[in-house]
């Protein structure tokens, strides 16, 4: 393993000096847990017990920090980071809930990795056993992480998970119930794709599908080394997988990679837009460093298939430390 | 030796312990081949952690004391690898419940029982590549020695032996869980860490009891 940030000299304690960090800049708008064991979990003040909370989930695999996603009101109530190499601890979870004390429950989301699934998990347990509800939706939308042949929920997610926070908070403001919050997340869940595209720049090859570990890549394409081939690929790989319906409309989530730069998301917004064009137009895009994805330099691309049960929930922008959704 | 004291197996973890955290280096350079790199990692900050709750400091009950260990790992670890060696230490406990000693047969159903939790919340069998081969093998070995009455020295020399094997038996095998499974063939030759885990385990409990 190796460590390559410069600052970066304990990996176990870095989520844990970052949550405190934005505690300390933004005392009004968010706090860490009090007597929290690891001191990862940062809760949105003014905390709601009375309805559905949303948990955001993340961590490990070198994927750091969903505390921005607690920063608006209009996404979680609570993050939870893991360490900068592990999924954070079911007790962790267990924690934040306990202290929250939501008489609706509360509604973990997060990618689709087996750390998060199985500390979600044995949370649920953890939280039972004091009488609180819980469900999870782990987001399976990387779409190129398994063959085409197989069952798409075995699929690892990307950057989709945040379509499902943004609706389910929505939808938890409302008053609905944790199965009809639940119920909405599963349906963004599998209406959303995304594709990881990294750069060889020294043999001009753009790779699809490569694994946010370094696993090799599903795809690759030589001589074709142009923005407007990564919008063209992504947008029909994406397309080709979902599927949309006549009644559904196409948000678009452009993110880019910690080494990709700033410029490149809006050439590639701009190029995805026109692509589509002549096809199924996009109705909605959202463009920027939302969460960490992998080290390799480049971008990934998210299509959520939108409609009538969904729409409401996601017109609204919403305004964090670190990005606009 | 046909019964474990408090003591005893307080010593056996802190040795598990020790052993963990000095084989970082080895699981890392595992893990790194065909996972993330993080599993030794991981295993140092549970097990470090393991060591400080349990030393200068007694229990009553082999209860308490695996629960701590459990909790603890669970607490600190994060991660797979947090709840499943987690749930190897608690998944047993409700056995363990009023004894103040175990006997052979109480150890063998204990990581029984933690063997089938771990088994029924990763959703693994036999043949995935994980810790449980090697798990799986030092239990139905410990299970055979107690119905054998063996000695606890006799039980957790063929239960280091059984994990040794089902560590090799992982090499031969493609990885189905985890991110090791993205690596697909070139997972073939290279033992599974998580079980090399679970073979320290005991071989520390040998190392003990012996």
């Amino acid at each position: 393993m190796s460590i390559r940030d410069p600052f970066l000299t304990d990996p176990n304690s870095i989520s844990t000096a970052c949550a405190e960090g934005m505690a300390c800049v933004y005392p009004e708008l968010v706090q860490t847990l009090p007597g929290s064991f690891n001191g990862r979990t940062v809760l949105r003040r003014p905390a709601d017990p009375d309805r559905v909370n949303i948990i955001a989930v993340a961590g490990g695999a070198g994927n750091p920090f969903s505390q921005s996603f607690a920063f608006s009101p209009d996404l979680a109530d609570i993050a939870i980071n893991g360490s900068l190499y592990a999924a954070p601890s079911a007790y962790d979870c267990f924690e934040a809930a306990k202290y929250v004390n939501s008489s609706k429950g509360y509604l973990m989301l997060f990618n689709n990795f087996m750390g998060d699934v199985l500390n979600c998990d044995m949370a649920i347990e953890l939280m039972a056993l004091e009488g609180l509800q819980a469900k999870m939706c782990p987001f399976h939308d990387d779409c190129l992480s398994t063959h085409r042949d197989e069952d798409r929920r075995d699929r690892t997610g990307l950057i989709g998970v945040l379509f499902g926070v943004k609706a389910a908070s929505a939808c938890a403001k409302t008053g609905a119930s944790l199965e009809e919050v639940a119920a909405l997340a599963e349906h963004i869940n599998d209406r959303t794709s995304s594709v990881l595209i990294t750069m060889d720049f020294e043999n001009e090859i753009l790779h699809f599908g490569e694994g946010i570990s370094g696993e090799p890549p599903a795809l690759s394409f030589k001589n074709e080394f142009s923005i407007e081939s990564c919008a063209k690929h992504a947008y029909d790989i994406l397309i080709e997988d979902l599927k949309p319906r006549s009644d559904e409309r196409i948000h678009v989530l452009i993110n880019r990679t910690s080494a990709g730069k700033f410029e490149d998301v809006y050439s590639l917004a701009k190029s995805i837009h026109d692509y589509a064009e002549r096809r199924i137009p996009i109705s909605r895009m959202s463009a920027g460093y939302f969460m960490h994805t992998t080290r390799s330099y480049g971008l990934s691309v998210t299509i959520f298939c939108s409609d009538d049960r969904t729409e409401p929930y996601l017109q609204k922008r919403c305004f964090t430390d670190a990005f606009i959704f | 030796m046909d019964h474990l004291t408090c003591g005893q197996l307080q010593e056996m973890l802190l040795k598990v312990s020790e052993k963990i955290v000095t084989s970082e280096p080895l699981l890392t350079e595992l893990d790194t081949v065909i996972g993330d790199g993080d599993h030794g990692f991981g295993m140092r900050i549970g097990f470090s952690a393991v060591a400080k709750e349990l030393t200068g400091r007694s229990w009553n009950s082999p209860y308490d004391l695996l629960k701590e260990t459990g909790m603890t790992l669970i607490r600190v670890m994060g991660g797979t690898s947090g709840v499943i060696f987690g749930t190897l230490f608690i998944g047993g406990l409700s056995s363990l419940e009023g004894k103040e000693s175990l006997s052979v047969q109480d150890f063998a159903d204990y990581i029984d029982m933690g063997t089938k939790s771990i088994a029924r919340r990763g959703r693994t069998s036999r043949g995935d590549k994980t810790m449980y081969d090697a798990l799986i093998e030092a239990s139905e070995s410990l299970l055979a020695s107690a119905s054998s009455g063996e000695s606890f020295e006799a039980a957790f020399e063929k239960a280091y032996a059984a994990a040794k094997q089902g560590v090799e038996n992982t090499k031969s095998m493609l990885s189905k869980k985890g991110r090791s499974k993205n690596f697909k063939d070139k997972t073939l030759g290279h033992p599974d860490t998580g079980a090399v885990s679970v073979s320290l385990i005991f071989e520390a409990f040998q190392e003990t009891i012996r």
